[in-house]
């Protein structure tokens, strides 16, 4: 095949990408490259017992020949002192043993190139603890509805970008489901904030759909059955994912419509609560909910969370003990008409992290199940080592919940797709250029261009697509659900382009790796659970999707022996 | 029923009271209170508002019927 067809074929896919892409919407996080932290030369930071005297600083920076200065004019409550060094790995290991120390370890900045440009992204402490960045190298959400039940939201200047639906009220007497107190819109912020926009702060999925349900009133306060009554509503109108900063008392109607809304595929998070003590209220402590937390900017423990029983993870809500640029700020009404950006705590603001978390990996789809396990697993362990009951499984990190993603849920069929679109090509005896071509294109249509989003290039929706495999590209373009309907993971779309481009001369031999990827993708879907084909169930999805996969197999093969059959006649 | 604890008041994206009862879980208290009484001993009359939920979380949610310094 000549290299111009080569590059006409690529062209030919990647446009056919675009022409299936959906009208343009707002999408306001992935226009500007991002730098991954990188350590500052020369600088580590010391997190030292907290009951450190003046006198045992001076004695450590003699003992070591250092010279430590308070991170921040509030960082003398938590010992938190940093040294400007040469080499900041010999001081560290220098150092390692001293029993003042808790931790030690270099400076980490997040330097981005100008992104995101909010220009108070410098104090998102949250946002770099759960490296959202990464998160936004590879989507933010995008045709993911995330349920808000709170005091409403009002759509301020800088949600002026986000998809924020009509939403409803719950609450008697109110109107529409605009947020008369300031907590609601302070979550959506958190979740779903206008990133890349030049205004104000950023969010963790800026590209999903915010769904309000206005459940507390201007005083905060709302009834347990008109909650459950908003959950069982979101359920209906099939939200993926449910964010509750809410509690107080116990209610079996709640919990038992929170564990309904589970079972039905919704990821439901929720706070911890704020007592400071052992216990969680409901519905964080529901079965499947995932029970959210509070960490501040060193990660530890804040004073006021809940904790025990029912917690999953902890995520950042701040603590404005340690002085207000320890909270987590956001855009939300002032009370007069206007908006201002406020830094708020607790575990209201901790849940509406791991809610926009579960968004971004929903989007890249993945299912409910999976984003649950996804998230739990990669989680940094805090804490006791292992599940704990105050920091859950951990501490959410979006980057790394990312990069398992890549690596696990589209690196093995990669790999996968390769191999087997090269044994059906050797199987059929084909030849050897033509063979090549299968196993490229086997690879990339099991797992697409995985890899894509690790490298440092320019975040792109076109990227976004490359970097998935075929099976998944509804997702992206319809939504998460998309991924699932069973006449697209099926051998239909295959069969279908066996015959329309499979006896083409130059186009048969990637028409055959393409049917032995998704084939491969069926397959490994079946056998992972990570496609889970709707309306079938009692098993019939996984008979469902290997015995398409193998008929998918079987095209490619087909194709592979018409090219055979031709090529020795040709020879001959 | 009475209640008595020291008041505090406490910020989760909108100011609460919070009484703390000597070794008992807190409470939530909704209704008038003196910000005078903040930090003090104190004994509140007044009722668990059942199946009320907020965004404090910091307890369960009581009405206050009347509350005085101890």
């Amino acid at each position: 095949m000549p290299r111009s067809l080569h590059l006409a074929l690529a062209a030919a896919v990647l446009g056919g990408a675009c022409a299936m892409a959906p009208a343009p919407t707002p999408r306001t996080g992935v226009d500007a490259p991002v730098k991954q932290a990188d350590s500052t030369p020369g600088v580590v930071v010391f997190d030292l017992q907290d009951d450190a005297t003046l006198a045992q600083i001076e004695a450590f920076e003699t003992r070591h020949g250092v010279d430590l200065t308070y991170s921040s004019d509030v960082s003398a409550d938590e010992a938190l002192l940093r040294a400007m060094v040469d080499d900041p790995a010999a001081l560290i290991a220098r150092t390692a043993g001293d029993p003042l120390i808790e931790v030690a370890e270099p400076v980490v900045e997040l330097a981005a190139y100008g992104y995101p440009d909010d220009p108070l992204w410098d104090q998102q402490w949250n946002m770099a603890l759960i490296d959202a960045p990464t998160g936004w190298r590879v989507g933010a959400g995008s045709g993911v509805r995330v349920a808000v039940l709170d005091t409403g939201v009002t759509q301020v200047e800088d949600l002026g970008g986000v998809r924020v639906d009509k939403g409803r009220s719950f609450v008697p007497g109110a109107i529409g489901s605009a947020d008369d107190h300031g907590h609601g819109t302070h979550v959506a912020g958190t979740i779903a904030q206008a990133t890349n926009n030049g205004l104000g702060v950023a969010g963790v999925a800026p590209h999903v759909t915010v769904v309000p349900y206005k459940v507390l009133s201007g005083r905060g306060l709302g009834s347990s059955d008109r909650i459950a009554a908003a959950v069982d509503h979101a359920a209906d109108a099939g939200v993926e994912v449910m964010n509750l900063s809410l509690g107080g008392g116990h209610s079996q109607v709640l919990h038992k419509a929170v564990e309904d809304a589970v079972a039905r595929g919704v990821i439901v998070v929720a706070a911890a609560g704020n007592t400071g003590r052992k216990g969680v209220g409901c519905p964080g402590h529901a079965e499947g909910v995932i029970g959210v937390s509070a960490v501040g900017p060193t990660d530890k423990r804040s004073s006021y969370t809940s904790w025990g029983p029912g917690v999953e993870l902890s995520a950042p809500g701040g603590d404005l003990k340690l002085g207000p640029e320890a909270g987590v700020i956001q855009d939300t009404i002032d009370g007069k008409g206007g908006h201002a950006y406020r830094a708020f705590q607790g575990t209201s603001m901790a849940s509406p992290h791991v809610a926009g978390a579960a968004a971004v990996l929903r989007g890249m789809g993945l299912d409910a199940e999976t984003t649950t396990s996804v998230l739990l697993d990669s989680a940094r362990d805090l804490g006791e080592p292992g599940f704990d009951e105050v920091y859950g499984h951990g501490r959410l990190d979006l980057g790394a919940a990312v990069q398992s993603v890549l690596l696990q849920h589209r690196g093995v069929p990669f790999g996968l797709g390769a191999l087997v679109g090269g044994l059906l090509a050797a199987f059929a005896g084909v030849a050897a250029g033509v063979r090549r071509r299968v196993w490229l294109a086997g690879a990339v249509t099991a797992g697409g261009l995985f890899f894509l989003p690790l490298l440092p290039l320019r975040p792109m929706a076109i990227l976004d697509l490359a970097s998935r495999g075929l099976v998944s590209w509804p997702a992206l373009l319809v939504g998460p659900d998309w991924a699932h309907f069973p006449l697209w993971v099926s051998a239909l779309p295959m069969v279908v382009l066996a015959f329309v481009l499979g006896l083409s001369r130059s186009l048969g031999p990637y028409v055959a790796g393409i049917c032995a990827g998704f084939g491969t993708a069926l397959i490994h879907g079946a056998s992972s659970g990570a496609i889970d084909p709707w309306w079938l169930g009692l098993g019939l999805d996984r008979m469902w999707l290997s015995m398409n996969g193998t008929v998918c197999l079987l095209a490619a093969l087909a194709v592979l022996g018409f090219h055979k059959l031709n090529h020795s006649k040709g020879a001959s | 029923m009475t209640l008595t604890g020291t008041l505090q008041r406490r910020f989760f994206g909108g100011f609460v009271w919070i009484l703390e009862p000597d070794g008992a879980a807190p409470v939530q208290l909704e209704g008038d209170v003196p910000a005078e009484l903040e930090g003090r001993q104190v004994v509140v009359k007044g009722r668990p508002l059942k199946g009320a939920m907020g965004l404090a979380m910091a307890g369960q949610i009581w009405e206050v019927r009347s509350i005085r310094a101890r």
